[in-house]
């Protein structure tokens, strides 16, 4: 087998440089003789019993292949079948095995034949529908128009969603729903852009903030978090902040506390660092236990400033064991007098009976029994609700004011010349060419300045005309689609190439999810977009940039999944430990190991492999990994651990897990999908159970999945999928490294169909590193798909093949593959329309 | 209620009363109805309730027949509403089924719920479902209200990774369809539900929402014409994207102009939702108050709401159910499993009854909200475990303004279309139809007991 697999990578390596080569003489006809003298025996042998006319096994009829010139109206068909065939998938593990040449032989012919076909169809790049903005896209551009960051999409319906990303130009719609809110969002941008933010009532809101389970505690550790952050007691929330200002926190607290404690001390931490703190005296009030301070239903309030963007808000409890009664040999004894609780039983004044009095004294002892076990540590947050803005900067943005009055005439410090009569159309202009993304000729802005005059003709003044129209321009469809011209070709050729225009847009959406800025803007406007090394010079400086963090957020969140982190919900009697934090820590370390593979321009194999990542104090405890304190986020070395690269974190695990318990079938299509482009076909209807409740206790999961194994149908894909997701088994469905599910050790192992084995996870990536063309091919493909906006076509194939195998020449660099993207025959170019047809 | 030619306006009532109420029909304000509607009544309306994954069917079916029939475990949170449901055994979405198409039963269900016809299975390209019933209704009414209808959902999660086996998430999201392309996505944040009904800008004076109403025609104005010149000169594709956008100038033209001719003074009588709700059940009813709202002020007369989008994996950890519904709905009849299913389904049929409730006790004229409105329970697939399309959870609660004979369950004979009921629903409002998908014509024994 091993041998097919050489002889196979070598076919597909001369395949890659002879299919960059055009039609050559032989090429018009398909290479018959060999076809009668060994495929057609093949099929007729191992295939056709199941897979014919009548049969048609899986939905797949070979039986149709009567003859070479078939292939080429069944390409479809013929290519799953080789795909089965390389994997040893089919026949199926029951059938008699064919022998390893001829199934060479057949796997070479087609292979040839695939790329003869591929040489005499011309060049298609491929056509992209009129491409709305996504929610994403539409809140870069307005930041990036005006430099303000209010985020309206943000209340925008779902962008749907196809080939499993959301900015897919066939899919996105345009419901009146959606109109309405653009109408809204234009009016809410621009008078935030002209006249400051609008002042309204501050709101309140409940942050959703799941907490944790804390285990009860009798004795104060040697060490713990005193900062709180990691610890369960906390409360953390991420909130999206569209108007900075003052904001008041209202943090709920639960729990008790040892009377006579000293006060607790809550901390409110913005983004990691201590913003605001107060002390919570319990005893201050009264309350009702012997020996406790009750804290549930306190709340204490906190003004915090806030800037605009996402904020992680965290409320903690600093120094929990600090202040506790000397009894208890925690640092920093409280210096209150101990409080003698009653330690004595005293009789009632009245007389009782003997039973009664017995009867007292058994239940005072019950009681002293179960005081002096009540634990420590129970002080808590509960809830936080956020208010505000309080006292709002609403004095508009020098930045954006700027970037409106283009005359020059800006509002606010000292005072402005009046405007001049050329000023409406002048601002109107340069904020449209920026907007639409275009040069924009005069009588195109000729109806935005008469809603100006219009506006001013109804006692509109110039400012309040001016947004008027500039609300016009955002709504657009100049603004909201991206649209390209249809060109007709003066050669004939079937491709145009974009103009440096609609490049710099299609550059600057892939790589920042927003419009061009001024240099890219500039070198477009010259034409010079194209000249030798400034592609390459513009991607480099893109990537660099930090508004390429939307490849991180949009790209990665998509194909990695980690975007589902949003609505994973652990089970919490079953992962008592998941929190908020944790949630959010997971997400950052992906995010941040995706950002240095970006910014440090890593080789994109770290993805499958690296000796390092990204963890704070909370992640680090969960991944079992020493030193690491505090809650930044820093560089980790991973070496001789278990875990590197994407598959080992708790993001991808997590996601790729069931709320109750992991699911190997799940990972293991997580990574024949997103890592090996190999996604298994769906599974048949009306497959049995797996007994849940036995897993774990009469059965491991390994186990009850032999089942898979035992039925050669299943089999046939099970044999690729299972053995992926038990090799992760380690990691129970929250990410932690586990050695035993429920009473059984896990065992680990696993064998691929083409007889590669791995004992530890470690090998299992080593394998994956040893697939990387299957790997390169995929992350090219979905590279790819997000870069157009459009899935991949059969007319595709010659160009990620290409670029597959120029990534080494790279050093499988992620610059590399960008580039490699950005220079493609898809990326630069268009289907030409045929002669006669107008263009716009 | 008796519909005069002439009407007092209805700034007269204003001025002679400045409280917050929410206006009724009243008889001698209400104009002359739209030629579409039945002069003899309020306004009737129309919804459709889904729940996605299918229900727990044992638990769903009632025992009896006809007038004289058992609530089931299921049902049983709306026994006090029996005698105004109909409960329909037998109907089936035959076009949900896989015809040839091999995996995507959740995609199919929900595209094919309210249109009865087989989508496109496409990932992104060329996406093409039909009309849904609710769409013609709306389009036919729509004009009567400011909104034509109005989509919600309970789903506020973002859909990562792909979504049901080579069907584009736009199928699973949406249950109405204006067109064959072009789905309705639905508003899944009560806050902004609100602001659409009682507009973002009611914090402003009369004057300053005049001269905002006069900019937004002028912007309207505007990217219309360009709009239209644009898309004589685009492809076939590209004009279907840019078509849609001409629509919804045209839809928001007609929307101002039915607002600006309507000077009730709007009060919804619920404080201004700030955001969706923690827990599901609050959420939930927040959506459904909104839509009894919507209705109280006449701002639509069509809702579709989507408790769960199609393959919902939303965990119910609250009624003791942490595992996410979707896999759990394939139990492969392991008994636990199904207890679950039931509980999830019991507790959506809870929410419901709390809806019910809430539009039975809205007076309306001499009667109530329910009386007059048609609201429809379901999903688009029965058994969640094999995916099946046919014997479909359904149940319509209301009598639609004196159309259905309701407290009964009804039996179909197998594989009975779906669609004939949206038929039925659709005549009955006074909208014309050739049918919906494959629909055979109208169902029987809903407008009468013979």
């Amino acid at each position: 087998m091993r041998r097919a697999l050489i002889l196979l990578f070598v076919a597909v390596a001369s395949l890659a440089t002879t299919a960059s080569s055009g039609p050559a003489a032989g090429d018009r006809q398909p290479d018959r003789a060999t076809f009668d003298a060994v495929v057609k025996p093949f099929f007729e042998k191992n295939c056709t019993d199941c897979h014919n006319d009548k049969r048609q096994k899986g939905g797949m009829n070979l039986e149709r292949l009567a003859n070479a010139d078939a292939m080429a109206l069944h390409v479809d068909d013929v290519e799953h079948a080789l795909l089965k065939l390389r994997t040893g998938e089919m026949p199926p593990e029951d059938e008699e095995r064919p022998d390893p040449k001829a199934v060479e032989a057949v796997t070479r012919w087609i292979e040839q034949e695939f790329a003869r076909l591929e040489r005499v169809t011309p060049p298609d790049p491929g056509r992209v529908t009129a491409r709305r903005l996504n929610r994403t896209e539409y809140n870069n551009t307005v930041r990036d128009l005006f430099g303000i960051d209010v985020r309206p999409a943000d209340d925008f319906p779902q962008d749907d969603a196809g080939y499993g990303f959301d900015n897919i130009a066939d899919v996105l719609s345009l419901s009146p729903v959606l109109l309405e809110k653009y109408m809204v969002a234009a009016e809410k941008v621009v008078r935030t852009a002209m006249f400051g933010y609008d002042t309204q009532a501050p709101t309140l809101v409940r942050l959703k903030a799941p907490t944790a389970v804390v285990a009860p505690l009798r004795t104060p550790p040697a060490q713990y978090d005193t900062t709180g952050l990691s610890l369960p007691n906390s409360a953390h929330a991420s909130h999206r902040v569209t108007v900075p200002g003052t904001y008041l926190l209202r943090v709920f607290m639960n729990g008790r506390r040892p009377l006579g404690s000293m006060p607790l001390r809550i901390g409110v931490y913005v983004d990691g660092v201590l913003s605001a703190e107060q002390r919570l005296d319990p005893a201050a009030q009264a309350s009702f236990d012997d020996d406790e301070q009750e804290l549930d239903g306190k709340t204490l309030e906190f003004k915090v400033p806030l800037a605009a963007g996402e904020r992680w808000i965290a409320a903690t409890v600093l120094n929990l064991f600090d202040g506790l009664p000397a009894r208890f040999s925690g640092p920093n004894p409280s210096t209150h007098p101990e409080q003698h609780r009653v330690s004595e039983f005293t009789p009632p004044p009245r007389t009782v009976s003997a039973e009664r009095l017995a009867q007292l004294r058994k239940d005072f002892e019950a009681r002293q029994e179960a005081l002096s076990k009540a634990p420590i540590n129970t002080a808590r947050v509960g809830r936080l609700e956020m208010a505000g803005p309080f006292e709002p900067d609403v004095t508009p943005s020098r930045q954006a004011l700027q970037a409106i009055y283009a005359c020059g005439h800006v509002p606010g410090a000292g005072r402005p010349a009046p405007h001049q009569s050329w000023c409406g159309l002048k601002n109107l202009s340069t904020v449209a060419q920026r907007a639409f993304r275009r040069p924009v000729a005069r009588e195109e802005l000729v109806p935005y300045v008469a809603v100006m005059a219009r506006a001013q003709h109804n006692g509109e003044s110039f400012d309040e005309a001016l947004a008027v129209a500039l609300q016009a321009v955002l709504v657009s469809p100049d603004f909201l689609f991206r649209l390209e011209r249809d060109r007709v070709s003066p050669t004939g050729a079937p491709a145009v190439p974009v103009s440096d225009h609609e490049l710099a847009s299609r550059l600057s959406y892939f790589l920042w999810s927003s419009l061009p800025d001024a240099p890219l803007r500039r070198l477009a406007d010259r034409r010079a977009l194209r000249q030798p090394g400034v592609l390459e010079a513009q991607v480099r400086r893109m990537l660099a940039d930090p508004r390429s963090s939307s490849l991180v957020e949009e790209f990665g969140g998509q194909w990695l999944q980690f975007r589902a982190l949003e609505s994973v919900a652990p089970d919490r009697d079953k992962f008592p430990s998941f929190d908020n934090y944790l949630r959010l820590s997971m997400r950052n370390e992906t995010m941040l190991f995706f950002e240095h593979i970006v910014r440090q321009d890593r080789s994109v194999l770290e993805f499958l492999d690296a000796k390092y990542t990204f963890l704070n104090e909370r992640l680090a405890t969960h991944y079992g990994v020493g030193g690491v304190s505090g809650p930044t986020f820093r560089r980790v070395d991973l070496t001789g651990g278990q875990r590197g690269g994407v598959l080992t974190q708790a993001s991808v695990l997590t996601v790729s897990s069931y709320a109750t318990r992991t699911s190997p079938v799940l990972r293991g299509k997580w990574v024949l999908d997103n890592l090996l482009d190999a996604p298994p076909p769906d599974p048949p209807a009306g497959v049995p159970a797996l007994d849940e409740s036995a897993v774990g206790q009469t059965a491991s999961l390994r186990q009850q999945m032999e089942a898979h194994r035992a039925n050669p149908t299943c089999a046939s894909c099970h044999r690729r999928m299972d053995p992926l997701g038990f090799g992760l088994e380690n990691y129970d469905a929250i990410g932690a490294w586990r050695a035993m599910d429920g009473k059984f050790a896990i065992d680990p192992k696993g064998e691929l169909p083409d007889g590669r084995t791995f004992h530890q996870p470690s090998e299992l990536r080593t394998i994956l590193l040893q697939d990387r063309q299957d790997f390169s091919r995929a992350l090219s493909s979905k590279l790819m798909t997000y870069a157009l906006g459009r899935g991949l076509e059969r007319h595709d194939k010659p160009t990620i093949r290409g670029i597959v195998s120029r990534l080494p020449q790279h050093d499988y660099r992620f610059s590399g593959l960008v580039l490699e993207i950005v220079k493609s025959l898809p990326f630069q170019m268009r289907r030409a329309v045929p002669a006669g047809v107008t263009a716009p | 209620m008796i519909i005069t030619g002439s009407h007092l306006p209805r700034r007269t009532f204003l001025r002679g009363i400045g409280t917050a109420i929410a206006l009724p029909m009243l008889d001698a304000m209400t104009p002359a109805l739209a030629r579409a509607v039945p002069a003899t009544a309020s306004p009737k309306r129309l919804v459709f309730t889904y729940v996605p994954n299918g229900v727990s069917m044992t638990g769903w079916t009632p025992q009896g027949v006809g007038a004289n029939f058992e609530l089931s475990t299921v049902l049983k949170p709306l026994a006090a509403y029996k005698d105004d449901m109909l409960v329909l055994t037998g109907l089936a979405q035959k076009n949900g089924t896989a015809l040839g198409d091999g995996p995507g039963d959740h995609a199919r269900a929900a595209a094919s719920y309210l249109t009865g016809v087989h989508p496109k299975k496409t990932a992104g390209a060329d996406i093409r479902n039909g009309i849904s019933a609710d769409q013609i209704v709306a389009q036919h009414l729509g004009r009567a209200t400011r909104f034509s209808s109005i989509e919600l959902g309970c789903d506020d999660s973002r859909t990562v990774g792909n979504c049901d086996s080579g069907y584009s998430c736009a199928y699973s999201n949406s249950l109405a369809w204006r067109s064959e392309n072009s789905p309705m996505p639905p508003e899944t944040n009560p806050r902004l539900v609100f602001e659409r009904l009682f507009g973002a800008d009611a914090h402003l004076d009369p004057a300053a929402r005049q001269r905002r109403m006069l900019h937004r025609r002028s912007i309207l104005d505007v990217v219309g014409a360009r709009t239209r010149q644009l898309s004589s000169s685009l492809g076939a594709s590209d004009r279907r994207k840019v078509d849609e956008y001409l629509h919804a100038v045209r839809e928001i033209e007609r929307q101002i102009e039915v607002a600006e001719s309507d000077v009730r003074d709007l009060r919804p009588g619920i404080d201004k939702p700030t955001g969706i709700p923690v827990a599901f059940a609050d959420y939930v009813k927040l959506m459904y108050d909104l839509q009894v709202v919507a209705f109280q002020t006449d701002l639509t007369r069509v809702v579709t709401m989507m408790v769960g989008r199609e393959g919902s994996m939303r965990t119910y950890p609250e009624i003791g159910v942490p595992d996410p519904h979707h896999p759990l709905t394939h139990h492969r009849n392991n008994k636990d499993w199904m207890a679950r299913v039931e509980q999830i389904n019991v507790f959506h049929a809870e929410l419901f009854a709390y809806f019910i409730g809430k539009m039975k006790a809205t007076s309306e004229g001499d009667s109530n909200l329910l009386a007059n409105s048609l609201v429809v329970y379901g999903s688009g697939l029965s058994d969640g475990n094999r995916h099946t399309h046919e014997d479909l959870p359904v149940m319509v609660v209301g009598q639609g303004g004196g159309l259905l004979r309701t407290g009964r369950h009804v039996v179909y004979e197998k594989e009975t279309p779906m669609n004939n009921l949206y038929v039925t629903l659709m005549e009955g409002m006074g909208v014309p139809t050739t049918g919906v998908g494959d629909s055979t014509g109208k169902l029987d024994y809903l407008t009468d007991v013979s």
